[in-house]
């Protein structure tokens, strides 16, 4: 068990950032030394998937380049409902080019069906640690405990906590090895039309095209 | 060769070549590349901006034409994206890649101008010069009476 977990932190990756958030990244495996150095984590962690901030602020990283097709608001989408919270909450950001967030590549009509898993994997896990900091405080009974709408609520109590309040204690917590995803009969975003991220950019000429970008010393 | 010419309400003075096509004065010396380069020949329409509150294909437009004149992109549409076509746009969800919508709703908004309430045909003769490989027609047909039920002309 000590082994999946340590392969598991190189997998998924935790850590508080300097400003206070949760931030939970997707690696391919890495070295792992540098997967135990929970010191420097925000020099270790650039880009992660999620990051929830201390004033319960979520950002998504849109990890496949988007040409229209939409994955810049469809993937996200699949990171948000595991995660519990409100899609008008939700800010989304293009991920860089990083390793460490896998393939992205965009083809075949396959980023939904290639990243569905892993996706919902990532949301769902950093959920369950947020529960389990809930009841940890609590000092209740996990089944006792359910995300919703970016609290975690109490069923016998009624008490609920926001997941801005949660964030250093669930940065503190191992990495779940396995957790459970959404029966599909709860989804509230997936299966759901959402209005394109970009759409209001886009109208307004402020969308970077690669037409558009500018670099040091281009012709 | 100095030119001046205004740019969304802004005077700017440029010094480039007088056939640097001002698709090119907009994008590159002006740093405004909400008009898009897609064909360079007239074909797309994706570099549409207003002349004078004329719709033209910036791309074939050599800037010693336009000294003097009164230039709008789709950054100068409105301060903040509230001109009732970008409304519109978001409203009924046009935009795809986008690439081609700054092209789109220049020529939109020209046509409202003329023609505050436009039937489907006249929409299509508008936009008819703009390409949208996308393939978002009947949303760009929606939004542009959605918007003349705005009173889009503004």
């Amino acid at each position: 068990m000590g082994n999946t977990k340590i392969s598991r932190r190189s997998f998924l990756k935790v850590s508080a950032a300097a400003t206070g958030g949760l931030i939970i990244g997707f690696y391919i495996p890495v070295d792992e030394s540098l997967a135990d150095t929970t010191q420097d984590v925000e020099r270790f962690e650039p880009n992660a998937f999620l990051s929830i901030s201390r004033d319960g602020s979520v950002t998504i990283m849109a990890k496949n380049p988007e040409l229209g097709q939409g994955v810049k608001t469809s993937l996200p989408m699949i990171i948000a409902e595991e995660l519990e919270v409100n899609w008008e909450d939700v800010r989304i950001e293009q991920a860089d080019l990083d390793p460490r967030l896998g393939g992205q590549w965009a083809g075949g009509s396959m980023s939904v069906t290639y990243n569905w898993d892993m996706l919902r994997t990532a949301g769902a896990t950093a959920r369950e640690m947020l529960i389990t900091a809930a009841a940890n405080e609590w000092n209740a009974e996990r089944r006792e405990c359910y995300a919703e709408a970016g609290h975690v609520h109490h069923r016998p109590s009624g008490r609920s906590t926001a997941y801005g309040d949660l964030v250093d204690a669930a940065a503190e917590l191992p990495v779940p090895d396995d957790v459970d995803v959404k029966d599909p009969k709860d989804f509230r975003i997936v299966g759901t039309s959402k209005l394109n991220t970009d759409a209001k950019d886009l109208v307004t000429g402020r969308t970077i095209f690669g037409i558009d970008v500018k670099v040091p010393g281009m012709l | 060769m100095k030119i001046t010419l205004t740019v969304n309400g802004e005077e700017h003075t440029v010094d480039v070549a007088p056939d640097t096509p001002l698709l090119w004065v907009l994008r590159d010396t002006l740093g405004l590349t909400g008009t898009k380069y897609g064909c360079g020949e007239a074909l797309c329409g994706s570099c549409t901006v207003h002349l004078n509150g004329n719709p033209v294909r910036s791309c074939v437009m050599p800037v010693s034409a336009v000294a003097g004149a009164r230039i709008t992109t789709i950054e100068g549409l409105s301060p903040d994206g509230t001109h009732p076509l970008q409304t519109a746009w978001v409203e009924e969800d046009v935009s795809q890649c986008g690439y081609c919508q700054p092209g789109q709703i220049m020529s939109a908004a020209a046509l409202l101008e003329q023609n505050p309430n436009p039937s489907d045909e006249d929409i299509d003769a508008a936009l008819f010069g703009n390409l949208c490989r996308c393939g978002t027609h009947v949303r760009i047909r929606n939004a542009v009476h959605r918007a003349a039920k705005k009173g889009g002309g503004r």
